[in-house]
């Protein structure tokens, strides 16, 4: 109820102020009008002259420019001819009735110094008409006569040189112009209620230059004297006209009669004796300024209702948005409730993903402590269990040892998959692409399978005939441990008895140099429903049957594996039947491999090195694994000197340079993590220090953290290369070298 | 023509209105449209054809505008009555139809002099008229800057050779002239004389036709009447001839000397050849005031030597005491007429002159002959005696001038 009669009062409001607002325009604008009209008369006296001025400068630029054109198609005209001797009449006549006809003039004509005209069509002689081109003539010219018959004669002339007729010289080339056409063509043809504009030619001295009549003035008639008796019968001033005519003055004369007013404004033509003129009646002036007025009142008019109209229609569209505006304000609330509530929807969101993150990092860095902290006690183990079996004589010792090592094996395959795991849900994983031999790869997968398939006494094939290029660049580690991981399910689910193939064929794929390499494995195993195939590649998801339960396994294997296919772009199918057999297919494109160029640098790494007298420092902090890397590199030749954590080794290496030998040590086996000073840091002052002494030392890292990103921090802290703990023997001595042959 | 056109036009307008009762007739069965429609249509069309006869029959009466009739005017020297009769410059082509569409004419007269010019507008004038009816006359309008007869003569051998149309020739010498003429027409010329000399076939000469002043003799006569009685037949008379052989001046001298040997109280004291040149007339007229200090009268028998002769007498302060008479339109000469220094001044009509040339010449180059069915042998152009009194006149219809 408030709000209709607060709406109703503001609309009285609007409505009374746009009326006051109109009233006070159409005030306004009548106030104007009348002010307008009373100067009407004297706008039309002041306008006037402007108006005949404007009127005849516009026919002053039309007549000069006619006879500029003439002038210069007469220049035209003579170039067209040169310089030439013209042997006979016939041949200047073609000429001139060639350039009548391509210029369009009508009159065109030459004279010789005999004062002999030629034109198109005559050859003649004259006494009186032209004689003034014998005279004096050295620039093109305009001149007007009075010839026999009232005729009036405009010649414009140009003088020529180097043009000779029947051996006498041409002195000029002409144009006879029909003033009167010319005069025609300056006369408007508005027509009013009072009649028109005249416009009349005349020569200084007041004769006129046309037949025509110039309104009522008779064509011959002098203007300068019937404006004189008109002046003095109006009893005005009629003294300063004809002066004003003859010297070629512009002028306004004003000739009042009883029942009319004429005015007659003058102005002189450039470069001849012509005074052009025009004549209008004071009704004629008056009507047009009159139309000119009442079109400017119209469109005030107009003007005025649109502003009116646009007025009131703000006002109404104003008053209308003002009467909505309390929907807008609570809407206006609402939406500011809403952002708020999203704003801190947002913020507790942030706070969960900042938790997460953190839990995430927590995590990682759990994972990644946990990696360094098992493999560490796993890497003693497993070494010291394979030396254990090397000095061991006794049969059931041996066999004690043999089940340690494979138990410590799978432990540090657990780990390893666990950690994998996290660093494929983290994002770390990154592939190392690398030449490999395809069908090596695969033999070598034929050994450690085949042994696990005879355990079992399950057929085990591997068919590789299907492979065109055998040598690709790839993370072959990474397909190996993604067909290791489903045969080892193969072999895990298929009882005693029976098979398991393995295919592998390369199919063409889109991009050059690149092939699809699908192997496809296939068991007679245990099979999986169709209800766990849609879990298969979820973390830990094993299928919970009897028999599964009494294998061993995370059920991260699928998971890793299922990862690892879409890291390289590939795919995996996995069709299966429960008590039938399981069909895995695998797709992954790997580029080709140049191989040729590739083995010749592998030729060069093979070659042998004698490790015997290489100082080799070896910087560990863990004791037995000093040890065990002590005895290992002993055994091969190498001078052996160990540094607990990474500042020892920088003393080392320093007081070696101290003492005159930079180069003392031939390479530098450094692990990472450390007290005091890590690997990184340590790796980073040697070679500051060894810098300086222009000396390079091969620093290789030797780590529990043995993956690809591990190994680029290594050579991003100066490393040269990183080999990861348990250590390979053969793979460190490859490395070692690798960087000791020369 | 208007009327013809008139005609073709109701002609059309009745088939038209015919065409359109058949359309209504055939489109609309009589049973069908409505009678007002049909019976409107087929009065229009009765009214229209009855028109068109009776405009027919007047057209037929009319009297034809084509067909090859002579000029003929009368050669009789009259005095001013209207100034529009002086010189009629509102010439139209008389009906004849050119053989042709291209003619070759050449003209040469005595002497390069403004009376020829006039005579070249009339020319140019009956050219353009030609020329608007596609007809296209290529002329030569030549002469010498000064009389001479061997001048002409290697003109016309010249122009025969050049295998013109016509020839025309205003004659400077008849005697040296004639022979020369008759051998062009014996080789197939074809010759006309034309403008203010003939050489008539009374004397020999075989030339086809002449379109001019035959009464030069009567001129003389005419001006020399008119100035013995402004003198009261008494006083002393001087006369410029003009050039010496030119046959018009020389008739008007002859006519003025036998006018004035009938006057016994009037004296010839002096005559003389100014050549058509007005400053030889001045010094003349200079020599005649002092040789002759009773001189009341001059008598000029051509263009120049009224003006020559009046700038003299003014220049004497004589005017008031010598009345001058003289022949044609110089504007000058008229001027002083207007002022009353001149007495008058026959004045001839030029422009008729060249008109009427070129008709008969364009029909002699077709080959028609001048008989009575054709054009006259001789075209005689007016001379008309202009006073005081109607000299602005003339002023104003030959050049304009207006007081």
């Amino acid at each position: 109820m408030q709000k209709t009669t607060k709406d109703k009062t503001y609309r009285s409001a609007f409505i009374a102020a746009s009326l006051i607002i109109v009233a006070i325009i159409v005030g306004a604008t009548l106030l104007y009008i009348r002010a307008t009209n009373n100067n009407m008369d004297q706008a039309v006296n002041t306008l006037s002259s402007f108006y005949m001025e404007e009127l005849l400068g516009k026919r002053e630029v039309v007549l000069k420019d006619a006879l500029n054109r003439d002038f210069e198609l007469l220049g035209r005209v003579v170039a067209l001819i040169g310089t030439k001797e013209i042997q006979d009449q016939a041949s200047l006549r073609k000429v001139l009735l060639f350039s009548q006809t391509l210029y369009g003039a009508k009159k065109l004509a030459m004279v010789d110094e005999d004062n002999t005209i030629y034109t198109a069509h005559s050859t003649f002689s004259d006494a009186s008409r032209y004689a003034f081109l014998q005279k004096d003539f050295t620039e093109p010219r305009i001149v007007t006569s009075n010839l026999y018959g009232a005729k009036k004669q405009v010649v414009l002339a140009i003088p020529v040189e180097g043009i000779r007729v029947l051996g006498k010289r041409i002195i000029a080339c002409f144009i006879q112009l029909d003033i009167d056409d010319v005069a025609g063509s300056l006369t408007s043809d508005n027509v009013n209620s009072s009649g028109k504009v005249f416009i009349g030619l005349y020569y200084k001295n007041g004769e006129n230059l046309t037949t025509s009549k110039f309104d009522e003035i008779d064509s011959k008639q002098n203007l300068i004297k019937f404006i004189q008796k008109a002046l003095l019968l109006a009893g005005q001033d009629s003294s300063k006209i004809g002066t004003s005519f003859h010297k070629g003055e512009k002028g306004l004369v004003t000739i009042k009669s009883a029942d009319d007013i004429k005015y007659i404004y003058y102005s002189p033509v450039e470069n001849t004796d012509w005074m052009l003129t025009v004549m209008v009646h004071d009704n004629t002036i008056a009507d047009q300024l009159g139309n000119i007025s009442r079109r400017i009142l119209q469109r005030n008019v107009f003007q005025l209702i649109s502003t009116m109209v646009f007025l009131i229609a703000m006002f109404l569209l104003i008053g209308s948005l003002y009467k909505r505006n309390g929907d807008i304000r609570r809407r206006h609330q609402e939406l500011q409730i809403k952002a708020r509530n999203e704003r801190e929807q947002k913020m507790r969101l942030e706070e969960i993903a900042t938790m997460a993150k953190a839990a995430n990092m927590a995590k990682t860095n759990f994972l990644n402590s946990m990696s360094h902290d098992i493999r560490t006690p796993m890497n003693a183990i497993i070494g010291y269990t394979a030396m254990a079996k090397r000095y061991s004589d006794n049969s059931k010792v041996e066999d004690y040892l043999g089940k340690i090592d494979v138990s410590g094996r799978q432990l540090l395959s657990l780990v390893n998959q666990v950690l994998e795991m996290s660093r494929i849900e983290s994002g770390k994983i990154v592939l190392s692409e690398e030449p490999a031999d395809l069908v090596e790869k695969a033999n070598a997968v034929r050994t450690i399978i085949a042994a696990d398939c005879n355990m079992k006494n399950i057929s085990f094939t591997i068919d590789t005939s299907g492979i065109v290029h055998k040598d690709v660049i790839q993370d072959v580690s990474r397909v190996n441990q993604i067909i290791s991981n489903i045969l080892g399910n193969a072999v895990k689910y298929t009882p005693e008895g029976g098979s398991i193939s393995c295919t592998a064929v390369e199919k063409p794929w889109d991009k050059e140099g690149y092939g699809l390499y699908e192997i496809m494995v296939k068991d007679t195993g245990i099979g999986m429903s169709d209800e766990f195939l849609k879990h298969i590649f979820e973390e830990f998801s094993r299928e919970k049957t009897s028999t599964i339960s009494r294998i061993q396994g995370t059920g991260l294997g699928m998971s890793i594996v299922k990862k690892l296919v879409d890291l390289m772009g590939g795919d995996i199918d996995i069709q299966s039947t429960p008590g039938q057999g399981t069909v895995v297919t695998v797709s992954i494109p790997m580029k080709w491999d140049d191989v040729s160029r590739r083995r010749e640098t592998e030729a060069q790494n093979l070659e042998a090195v004698d490790f015997r007298g290489k100082r080799l420092l070896l910087v560990e902090d863990n004791e037995m694994n000093r040890e065990i890397a002590s005895d290992i590199l002993m055994e091969s030749g190498f001078v052996v000197e160990t540094a607990e954590d990474g500042l020892i080794a920088v003393e080392k290496v320093s007081n070696s340079v101290d003492s005159g030998k930079p180069g003392y040590y031939d390479v530098i086996l450094m692990d990472i993590q450390m007290p005091r000073m890590n690997g990184f840091e340590a790796t980073q002052a040697i070679r500051a220090i060894l810098v300086a002494q222009d000396v390079h030392v091969p620093i290789i890292a030797l780590s529990a953290n043995a993956f690809e990103e591990d190994r680029q921090k290594s050579l991003e802290a100066g490393m040269d290369d990183h080999v990861a703990k348990p250590i390979d023997v053969q793979k460190l001595k490859e490395t070692l070298a690798k960087y000791l042959r020369h | 023509m208007y009327v013809f056109q008139t005609i073709r036009q109701l002609t059309q307008f009745c088939g038209k209105e015919f065409l359109k009762v058949t359309i209504v007739a055939r489109n609309h069965t009589f049973f069908k449209a409505p009678l007002w429609m049909i019976s409107g249509r087929i009065a229009e069309l009765v009214f229209s054809a009855v028109l068109s006869c009776v405009l027919l029959c007047v057209g037929c009466n009319r009297e034809s505008q084509g067909g090859v009739k002579g000029n003929v005017r009368s050669g009789a020297v009259a005095s001013v009555t209207k100034t529009s009769d002086v010189v009629t410059f509102q010439h139209t082509l008389d009906g004849y139809e050119p053989l042709k569409g291209v003619y070759n004419l050449y003209f040469t007269y005595k002497i390069v002099h403004p009376w020829w010019d006039a005579v070249a507008l009339g020319m140019e004038d009956a050219i353009e008229q030609y020329s608007q009816r596609g007809i296209t006359i290529n002329h030569v309008y030549l002469a010498p800057k000064s009389v001479s007869a061997a001048d002409q003569i290697a003109r016309i051998q010249e122009a025969a050779r050049q295998n013109y149309d016509v020839i025309g020739v205003d004659v400077a010498d008849i005697d040296l002239l004639t022979p020369v003429m008759n051998q062009l027409i014996d080789g197939g010329a074809k010759i006309m004389t034309f403008s203010s000399s003939d050489a008539p076939r009374e004397i020999g000469c075989k030339r086809i036709a002449y379109v001019g002043n035959t009464h030069n003799y009567q001129d003389g006569k005419a001006l020399t009447e008119v100035l013995c009685k402004k003198l009261a037949y008494k006083g002393q008379v001087a006369i410029l001839v003009g050039s010496k052989g030119a046959p018009c001046h020389e008739d008007r001298a002859r006519g003025a000397r036998e006018v004035l040997s009938k006057y016994p109280d009037m004296e010839i004291v002096d005559v003389a050849y100014d050549e058509d040149s007005i400053d030889i007339a001045y010094s003349l007229t200079e020599q005649f005031l002092e040789r002759h200090p009773d001189l009341s009268g001059m008598i000029c028998c051509n263009m120049s030597n009224p003006v020559g002769a009046a700038r003299a007498v003014v220049q004497a302060k004589k005017a008031d005491r010598i009345s001058i008479v003289g022949m044609d339109h110089d504007q000058e000469a008229l001027e002083y007429l207007r002022d009353g220094i001149i007495y008058a001044l026959g004045v001839q009509d030029c422009y008729a002159i060249g008109f009427d040339t070129i008709q008969t010449a364009i029909k002699l180059a077709d080959g028609i002959l001048p008989s009575e069915s054709t054009y006259p042998e001789k075209t005689d152009e007016k001379t008309t005696i202009v006073f005081q009194d109607g000299a602005a006149d003339v002023l104003m219809v030959l050049y304009g001038k207006v007081d």
